[in-house]
């Protein structure tokens, strides 16, 4: 089963349009080059669909970084569970 | 959209174009909130209709974000915006016959601008922004025209109604996959007093003669066209022509 980690960096590659091994652990807007505002557009979009929810302005600002988008997908699975 | 108990804020909703979209926002049970620089023919609307209303310049950044925010404060986060406020102007790039002012003037390219342009631009930004914070998926729906695929005599307007139908379509690439949608309507010559103030009427009937119907529109019609772009969730990111076939 993949990890969150591993969830979040296939939800970043999907909206960057880059090879999930091609994003660092560290990644976030601020450090990735094609991590812009219309790539986050997409990822939250692409997040909402996954988990099925309507993502909080919150989160949309917390998750930009991998870490913290790790973080909104806990968050809102423990919400689901 | 379900329209009923919506908020939808109509820009120049005072006369003309807007009041019939305000009228008919009303009879689909929305709650118009007219914004309009004229406070006279506000007041004595939003009295007849019962609704909101605010008096603000769209063309100035500083009043406009005030005014959005105290609709959001009173009224809460509308799920619509009809970006209908505007003035048509007409004048040729050269007038050669005029010996001392041959050219088109930069005041009147700048005055069209600022109130076709420039007011949706400020007002689409201040909304879409409480839009998207509040994650409501509303609508915005900007006024158009024919004018945009090129009017001889109006390069200020065309450039305007262009401008405004290529800001829709980029908004709604931009801010799509947040759940908003915008949309813009093209009118053709619309049956209204300021039509009839501004366009001679033998220009006015070859225009009539042009036209595939054989008729001006009539504002009910762009009412009708505007409510259909708020409530279909799969328009946007395109301009709907009401013309009779005058541009085809």
């Amino acid at each position: 089963m993949m990890s969150e980690i591993q969830y979040a960096k296939s939800l970043l590659a999907d909206a960057l349009r880059l090879d999930p091994g091609r994003i660092p652990d560290d990644a976030a807007m601020k450090t990735l080059r094609q991590w812009d505002s219309l790539a986050h557009m997409e990822l939250i979009a692409l997040t909402e669909e996954g988990l099925a929810v309507t993502l909080t302005m919150d989160d949309i600002v917390r998750m930009t970084s991998l870490h913290g988008l790790v973080a909104v997908l806990a968050d809102h699975r423990k919400t689901v569970a | 959209m379900n329209l009923a108990g919506a908020l939808v804020l109509v820009t120049g909703g005072a006369s003309g174009l807007g009041l019939a979209m305000a009228e008919s926002l009303q009879q689909a049970e929305a709650i118009p909130i007219i914004l309009d620089r004229d406070r006279e023919m506000l007041d004595t609307v939003t009295t007849r209709l019962g609704c909101p209303g605010f008096a603000v310049d769209l063309t100035d950044s500083v009043a406009v974000d005030a005014v959005v925010a105290a609709v959001c404060e009173k009224h809460g986060t509308p799920l619509g915006l009809v970006n209908n406020a505007g003035i048509l102007r007409s004048a040729p790039l050269l007038s050669l016959g005029n010996a001392e002012n041959p050219r088109h003037s930069l005041e009147l390219w700048n005055e069209v601008l600022a109130a076709n342009l420039t007011s949706v631009f400020l007002v689409t930004r201040a909304v879409a922004d409480r839009m998207a914070r509040r994650r409501v998926r509303g609508v915005i729906v900007s006024m158009s025209s024919v004018s945009a695929k090129g009017n001889a005599g109006q390069t200020a307007y065309s450039a305007a109604k262009a401008g405004v139908e290529a800001m829709t379509r980029v908004w709604a690439k931009e801010l799509g996959p947040l759940g908003l949608r915008f949309v813009a309507v093209a009118p053709g010559y619309v049956d209204t007093p300021s039509t009839r103030a501004a366009v001679p009427e033998d220009i006015l009937e070859n225009l009539r003669r042009e036209t595939a119907l054989r008729r001006l529109c009539k504002p009910e019609s762009i009412a009708a066209t505007v409510i259909f772009a708020l409530q279909n969730d799969m328009i946007t990111g395109t301009t709907l022509s009401v013309d009779g076939g005058l541009v085809m």
